[in-house]
């Protein structure tokens, strides 16, 4: 049964129906969280409010995009929310480069450098620095592509985008965190 | 176009280049653009750095889902194999489709109808008291299979009724006996006695009349000598000429 007749389902007023959607999706929808904020509590919690969210707005869901990428949508809102509140309390060093910009996340992640166990994730973290620092509009379109793995096309429709406009905020979001990455990597090899 | 003095604004065919890092070219676009690549440095220089990229996403992505799942510590597939029986038509029943669910229970009905069946056959073979045992339920099958049933009229074999006539001879000359004892008639026993010891024929030592003898050492001995049953016979025909014993038209009809 695919994810779109479950939602039927639900929508026609069974609640068990919702919870074989959340057994399929809390995992992804955590990983993606998970990405953009770095914390494992936080990354639950946005999943349940993805849930929740999706469950009383279940009735908005018309079908025109895929499940998965309704709820992706809703996870990375939230994130971006709580990228938002964060950035007020300065209380995320994620948000805390979001705001200082570019130029201060080799000196951020660097300052951290000794406490890193491995260099795979020291690796996770400085990707998921510089995504969070790219354009909501780039940021999204690479969530979309690398955690949700859909293609190019999908992405168009579920943005309602022109494919081309699609590429091209992709590859600008590519040339952005090849900058960001080659530069954190130089600033760590001469210090 | 010089394309080895390409940089990456120079070249337009960026979005060939996505298509073909993420694998959505056609085969044709694919081979166009490794044809590109041969001659466009741009291309290659940036083909190269945003592999390098995904790499890095990939160990990103594989972080996430290594948190993921040792917060959710149960897999699809672990959960899956948790999951009963009873639970899992449970959830069929809930989740199919109207349709689905109809046919499901059309099926199980179908199924324990033929089981139902199966074993009312079965049971019925019991209460017949047959050792074969199936559930099948084509009666022609059960008739002409062979079973262990008690018959209802006995069939003799040829050897059977030959030791029956004799059993029943032997029979009819002990009662000829006690009947002429009783008449003082000829003594047959005296006379056959003599006859025993003067022609040393196992046969006619086997029609010695020892009343005593049993009935199953008597068929067992006709049964392997039926000739020397004949010679009995003919035998006590002769004595009965000779020495005014009955003849065995008699005795036959004494047994009959």
């Amino acid at each position: 049964m695919t994810d779109e007749q479950i939602v039927a389902r639900a929508q026609a007023g069974d609640r068990e129906a919702f919870g074989e959607i959340v057994r399929r999706w809390q995992r992804r929808i955590f990983a993606l969280a998970y990405g953009m904020l770095g914390s494992a509590e936080e990354a639950n919690d946005v999943a349940q409010e993805t849930f929740f969210s999706a469950y009383r707005n279940l009735q908005s869901f018309r079908g025109e995009a895929k499940v998965s990428s309704w709820l992706h949508r809703i996870a990375v809102n939230q994130c971006i929310t709580r990228q938002r509140r964060q950035k007020v309390r300065r209380e995320s060093p994620l948000d805390a480069e979001t705001v200082l910009g570019e130029t201060q996340i080799a000196s951020v992640t660097h300052a951290e450098s000794p406490a890193r166990h491995a260099e795979g994730r020291a690796c996770a973290k400085d990707v998921r620095q510089a995504v969070g620092s790219l354009p909501p509009e780039l940021r999204q379109i690479v969530l979309m592509k690398e955690f949700e793995e859909m293609t190019f096309q999908e992405i168009a429709d579920a943005l309602e985008l022109p494919l081309s406009t699609v590429k091209t905020r992709l590859y600008t979001a590519l040339k952005q965190l090849r900058m960001k990455l080659e530069k954190h990597a130089a600033t760590e090899t001469v210090e | 176009m010089n394309h080895s003095m390409n940089t990456p604004r120079d070249c337009e065919r960026s979005e060939d280049l996505l298509a073909y890092l993420y694998r959505e070219a056609t085969a044709s676009e694919r081979k166009s653009f490794e044809q590109h690549l041969t001659q466009c440095s741009a291309c290659r220089e940036e083909h190269v750095a945003f592999g390098g990229v995904r790499e890095a996403f990939a160990g990103w992505r594989d972080e996430s889902f290594r948190e993921a799942a040792s917060f959710y510590p149960f897999t699809e597939k672990q959960r899956i194999e948790k999951r009963s029986a009873l639970v899992a038509v449970r959830e069929f029943f809930r989740l199919a489709p109207v349709w689905l669910q109809a046919s499901g229970a059309i099926a199980a009905l179908v199924v324990c109808a033929l089981a139902a069946s199966a074993l009312v056959n079965a049971d019925a073979r019991r209460e017949q008291n047959r050792i074969a045992f199936s559930t099948s339920s084509r009666e022609p099958q059960r008739d002409a299979a062979p079973t262990v049933d008690a018959p209802s009229q006995k069939h003799y074999t040829q050897q059977e009724v030959d030791e029956l006539i004799a059993d029943r001879v032997q029979r009819g000359i002990e009662t000829y006996r006690e009947q002429a004892a009783r008449g003082s008639a000829t003594t047959i026993v005296a006379k056959d006695a003599d006859r025993k010891s003067s022609a040393p024929d196992s046969a006619a030592s086997s029609v010695s009349t020892d009343a005593k003898e049993n009935g199953a050492r008597r068929r067992s001995r006709t049964t392997t000598t039926p000739v020397g049953a004949r010679e009995r016979q003919t035998t006590v025909a002769r004595r009965s000429n000779d020495d005014g014993v009955p003849r065995l038209s008699d005795l036959l009809d004494v047994v009959n």
